[in-house]
């Protein structure tokens, strides 16, 4: 009898395989997956809202062609987002983020095909890892998520945060004190629990919390501008090869199988925990790659497992995260929020049925098969596009700056309020100012992440268990036994090493801006503890009980800063001796670049998107780039179609209206 | 130089197709901020009957594309043109923030009173705004509401694994009944709260959930042992557990019974006193205009009678009601007199009652 069930299973899977190779329904996953493609290079374009637009289409199809154009569209998005990531330095989709880290810096070396070709054959792994999740699983899914509860996930939340410490690049005090101020970030917004307003400093459009996309862009994208403008030449500072090393980037996947199949293990299982939230995954991902390395000091500067691991874990998290959709109908990221629709539409109710073999177990098989082979056509189609898509990182930058700065701005409008460009700017500062106090970025964005879930799943925890028995349930302790292996371990091991170590001999104590910069974390975490104090306990206990820690290593790590500067990061291509006229250049460019962000700010600001953003454009090129007149306007026709045309026009983007235009009209009211 | 040649080859070539294109579609509107800001309104042209020939109006949306308004204001949108003068093009824009708050001050505050920009919101910024809470920037009395296009009844859902049958049990269990729930405020929270309030049931809310499918999954896995949220989306998501006898409809928080549960008892049926009457009716009120419509203040009278029958008459299409139908979505029309009215009577809860409910919707 089990043989006969098992076989209705295997069934189940070539009948869905067959079912979406079959013309029109193959044809429906071309389109899905064209359209992906162009979703997942474009910053600003993001994949929740083609979704919805794709939505109408699907009303009088047959529920296999609905999925596979739908779905062949989501596959793929993340896999193309990398590859902005890894160009520009600007997420293409939110959960594209953590492939800028080690991504970007590696296109700068001029191994930008390297790291797209890894990131590809990464992303391929991981789709392929995540189908086969949701394949084998299906019959555990239900007790797997159960036995997992609000109580699994706050050990998860926790094992995320004790990443921290290994993405701290050496400085855990510096890293800690970034996690931290992540976690601050996270708790801005009404509190979920006594709906206290905490650290929204009165502004409304904090009330739902800082948004990530305007962070990450921010925080990551603004420096590398500015990086490029002052040293000038392109992205690429140097060039090897043709197309910068593909076959290696492919090698590299495979020479780190372990790696890229751990990695797609993550995002799977983080896809499959609904309420987590697509962004951690690739994030954690990223972690772990650190983590499992023997030469932690690589990662940031262009360490392939850097790409590697989020590459896979957010192409698998798909498959994960349609495994609850499937089994619940509850969607676990945003993706299978749109999807769970889509099943409504054309009648399919989830829940048991979609997992019976004599049911629609063939429909949701071939949701499998749409993620794996949308994939498998992705992959090698970017592959003969590749070279092209290269070639953007050798053209000189000062074209290419206002593009980006373009690109940053659309990117990190995603509520659709002006409160978003600030954010960009605000982290941008904030970016420039960590990377140039040697402060690492990625602790703050897991700080970020997690913070939130931390707390929410605690409560929920203490709540719903009455009390703290949860701790003893067995995902709880398993957890608590990988954490204990993976930080406490390498934690003494490190402790040991360093005693064996010389003492550095400790220089005359001074106030330098590095210090200064440090003494306005002490000043933050100080404030934010002053305020929480008279809030209601629930609102409170969270906070304090991180902060107060958080507040004492700040102070150290001032103390710290105070005695030994902290290393300029060296500039790279300029090592050997700097002279004060290089200097002085250096100053005078940094200085032009954040005055033309600032510039394009206040375009977007007075005269909106689709006049602002060429006229900045045209402005740049033709007074700090001093190109020809020829190239100038046909750029800045090109910008400004390109806003009017595919915002404006297909996605009828609401663009805020220009502040001078209000003006404007109030005096000719009057 | 190569390089140079190919690059602008590349941005170059869309970049004139788009002109093209542009100039072949009159649509297009490739000045409209300038326009915009020249002519004062242009709905109302000369002839002095509106018109929105050729016009766009955008339904800006508080909530994240996908969600319940999102998906409402969309399918509302696609039926919408054929029955407004000129047969307009009809948008949906999201625009998130603090909970609807944010499109909802925008609209009121900053959108041109043209008639071209609407927004749709949740009942509950209404109530939250009467509750004299911070937050939404808004005079509930002078909005021009164009009407309600869906209602939420809230109706508990409970696991039957807790071995409660009647509303009776329910509503007197000796043990506590864990109630999964969002955030403070939300009418997953408020509503239960107050009905336990007022006959003095056992619940314990059990808040934190990301939005209703969380609080299923906490019901799935024995985190929680009931839930109450509106039956429009329940007798969807929750069909397979009802249908699985997992979980049964216990209890219904709203005004009257709905037609779909004629046997299951509404908790104003038990006695209870007269000030938690009015409280519950009061955190009730918002049910009723749940996704409610509206136009900036100061529209023009003319163009807002176009639009409040534009909107009446998009409602009574058998297109739309028959789309609305596969996507089960149920739709409902409420006239803007009738939503002035249950204003009217959530304002009219007398002040200490007022700040009672506001307590429990916002302790902190």
């Amino acid at each position: 009898m089990p043989m006969a069930y098992l076989w209705l299973y295997i069934e189940a899977l070539f009948t869905a395989l067959i079912s979406i190779c079959q013309w029109p329904t193959f044809g429906f996953m071309l389109i899905g997956i064209a359209i992906g493609f162009v979703v997942g290079i474009l910053p600003g374009l993001g994949s929740g809202t083609a979704l919805v637009l794709m939505f109408p289409f699907i009303f009088e199809m047959e529920p296999v062609r609905a999925f596979a154009f739908l779905l062949g569209m989501a596959s793929v998005v993340s896999t193309t987002g990398d590859i902005t990531s890894i160009l520009f330095g600007i997420p293409g989709e939110s959960d594209c983020a953590a492939s800028i880290i080690d991504g970007h810096p590696l296109a700068k070396q001029g191994q930008a095909g390297r790291a797209v070709a890894a990131s590809l054959m990464s992303s391929l792994m991981g789709a392929i890892f995540g189908g086969l999740v949701l394949t084998l699983s299906i019959p555990l899914v239900r007790p797997l998520v159960l036995s997992f509860g609000s109580p699994g996930i706050f050990m998860l939340s926790i094992l995320g945060l004790t990443f921290i410490a290994t993405l701290s690049g050496g400085d855990v005090l510096k890293g800690l004190v970034a996690g931290g101020f992540g976690i601050l970030l996270a708790l801005v917004g009404l509190d979920g629990f006594t709906a206290t307003p905490r650290y929204t400093l009165g502004q409304f459009y904090l009330w739902d919390g800082v948004p990530l996309v305007p962070l990450t862009i921010g925080l990551f994208a603004i420096p590398e501008v500015v990086d490029l403008a002052v040293k000038g030449g392109s992205i690429a500072q140097a060039s090897i090869g043709k197309i910068g090393g593909v076959m290696e980037g492919v090698k590299d996947s495979f020479r780190h199988w372990k790696l890229v199949l751990r990695c797609s293990g993550i995002g799977a299982l983080i896809g499959i925990m609904p309420g987590v939230g697509s962004s951690v995954g690739q994030f954690l991902a990223y972690a772990h790659a650190v983590q499992s390395s023997p030469n932690q000091e690589r990662f940031g500067h262009g360490a392939i497992e850097g790409v590697l691991g989020p590459g896979a874990a957010n192409n698998s998290k798909e498959g994960g995260s349609l495994v609850t959709t499937v089994a619940f109908g509850v969607p676990a990221g945003l993706h299978s929020a749109l999807l769970l629709g889509a099943f409504t539409i054309l009648g399919l109710t989830p829940g048991l049925a979609m997992l019976r073999p004599e049911q629609n177990l063939h429909l949701t098989y071939s949701l499998v098969w749409t993620i794996i082979v949308a994939n498998l056509i992705t992959v090698p189609l970017c592959f003969l596009v590749l070279r092209q898509l290269v070639m953007f990182t050798q053209v000189r930058g000062s074209l290419i700056i206002p593009i980006l700065l373009m690109l940053i701005f659309l990117g990190g409008f995603v509520n659709n309020t002006f409160g978003d460009m600030v954010m960009v700017l605000l982290f941008g500062a904030i970016g420039l100012l960590m990377v140039n106090f040697g402060w690492m970025r990625p602790p703050l964005v897991i700080g970020l992440v997690l913070g939130r879930l931390l707390e929410k799943s605690f409560f929920i925890s203490v709540d719903a268990y009455e009390g703290f028995g949860w701790l003893g349930r067995p995902v709880v302790v398993i957890l608590l036994l990988i954490i204990a292996a993976g930080v406490f371990v390498p934690v003494v091991q490190r402790i040991k090493e360093r005693r064996k170590q010389v003492k550095e001999v400790p220089t005359r104590w001074k106030l330098n801006y590095g210090a200064l910069f440090s003494l306005g974390a002490v000043v933050i975490f100080a404030v934010a503890i002053w305020n929480a104090w008279s809030w209601l306990p629930r609102a409170r206990i969270f906070p304090l009980t991180i902060f107060i820690p958080v507040l004492v290593i700040a102070v150290l790590n001032f103390l710290k800063d105070l005695r030994k500067p902290p290393s300029k990061e060296v500039v790279k291509g300029t090592d050997g001796e700097v002279s004060a006229q290089d200097l002085s250049l250096v100053r005078k460019k940094t200085i032009n670049i954040l005055g033309w962000i600032g510039g394009f700010f206040l375009a977007l600001w007075w005269l909106s998107f689709p006049l602002g953003i060429p006229l900045a454009t045209f402005l740049y090129l033709k007074v700090t780039s001093r190109e020809s007149w020829l190239i100038s306007i046909l750029l800045t026709v090109v910008s400004w179609a390109f806003i009017e045309g595919i915002f404006g026009y297909f996605l009828h983007f609401l663009f805020p209206e220009g502040e001078l235009f209000i003006l404007f009209s109030k005096i000719i009211s009057i | 130089m190569k390089i140079k040649k190919r690059f602008l080859a590349i941005t170059v070539i869309p970049g004139l197709l788009f002109l093209l294109y542009a100039s072949l579609i009159p649509t297009s509107d490739p000045i409209a901020p300038i326009t915009l800001a020249l002519s004062p309104n242009p709905v109302l042209a000369a002839s002095g009957s509106p018109s929105f020939a050729g016009k766009t109006i955008r339904i800006i949306v508080g909530y994240s594309p996908g969600g319940g308004f999102d998906t409402l204001s969309r399918v509302l949108a696609r039926h919408m043109s054929r029955h407004f003068p000129g047969n307009p093009t009809i948008l949906v824009a999201n625009m998130t923030g603090a909970g609807g708050a944010v499109s909802f001050n925008y609209v009121y505050s900053r959108a041109k009173p043209d008639g071209r920009t609407w927004v749709t919101s949740d009942g509950a910024l209404i109530l939250s705004k009467i509750l004299g809470i911070p937050g939404p920037n808004f005079d509930v009395e002078k909005f021009p509401w164009l009407g309600v296009a869906q209602e939420s009844h809230t109706v508990c859902l409970v696991m039957t694994r807790t071995g409660i049958k009647t509303a009776d049990q329910f509503l007197k269990s000796k043990k506590r009944i864990r109630i999964a729930s969002t955030v403070p405020g939300d009418s997953v929270h408020i509503r239960p709260i107050m009905a336990a309030q007022a006959v003095g049931a056992n619940f314990k809310l059990i808040l934190g959930y990301h939005g209703t499918s969380g609080m299923r999954l906490a019901m799935h896995g024995n985190e929680a042992d009931a839930a109450c949220w509106g039956w429009q989306s329940m007798k969807v998501t929750g069909a397979d557990m009802m249908k699985r006898k997992e979980a049964i409809p216990i209890l219904q928080i709203g005004f009257g019974r709905h037609p779909d549960l004629p046997k299951v008892p509404n908790i104003l049926d038990f006695p209870m006193s007269q000030d938690d009457k009015k409280m519950l009716r009061l955190v009730m009120g918002p049910g009723s205009i749940a996704k409610i419509f509206a136009a900036p203040p100061g529209t023009p009278p003319e163009i807002l009678k176009v639009l409040r029958r534009g909107f009446a008459d998009t409602l009574k299409d058998p297109k739309l009601r028959a789309e609305a139908k596969k996507l089960k979505i149920s739709l409902v029309y409420t006239p803007p007199e009738k939503i002035t009215q249950i204003i009217k009577e959530m304002i009219s809860t007398p002040t200490e009652l007022k700040k009672k409910v506001a307590k429990i919707a916002r302790p902190g």
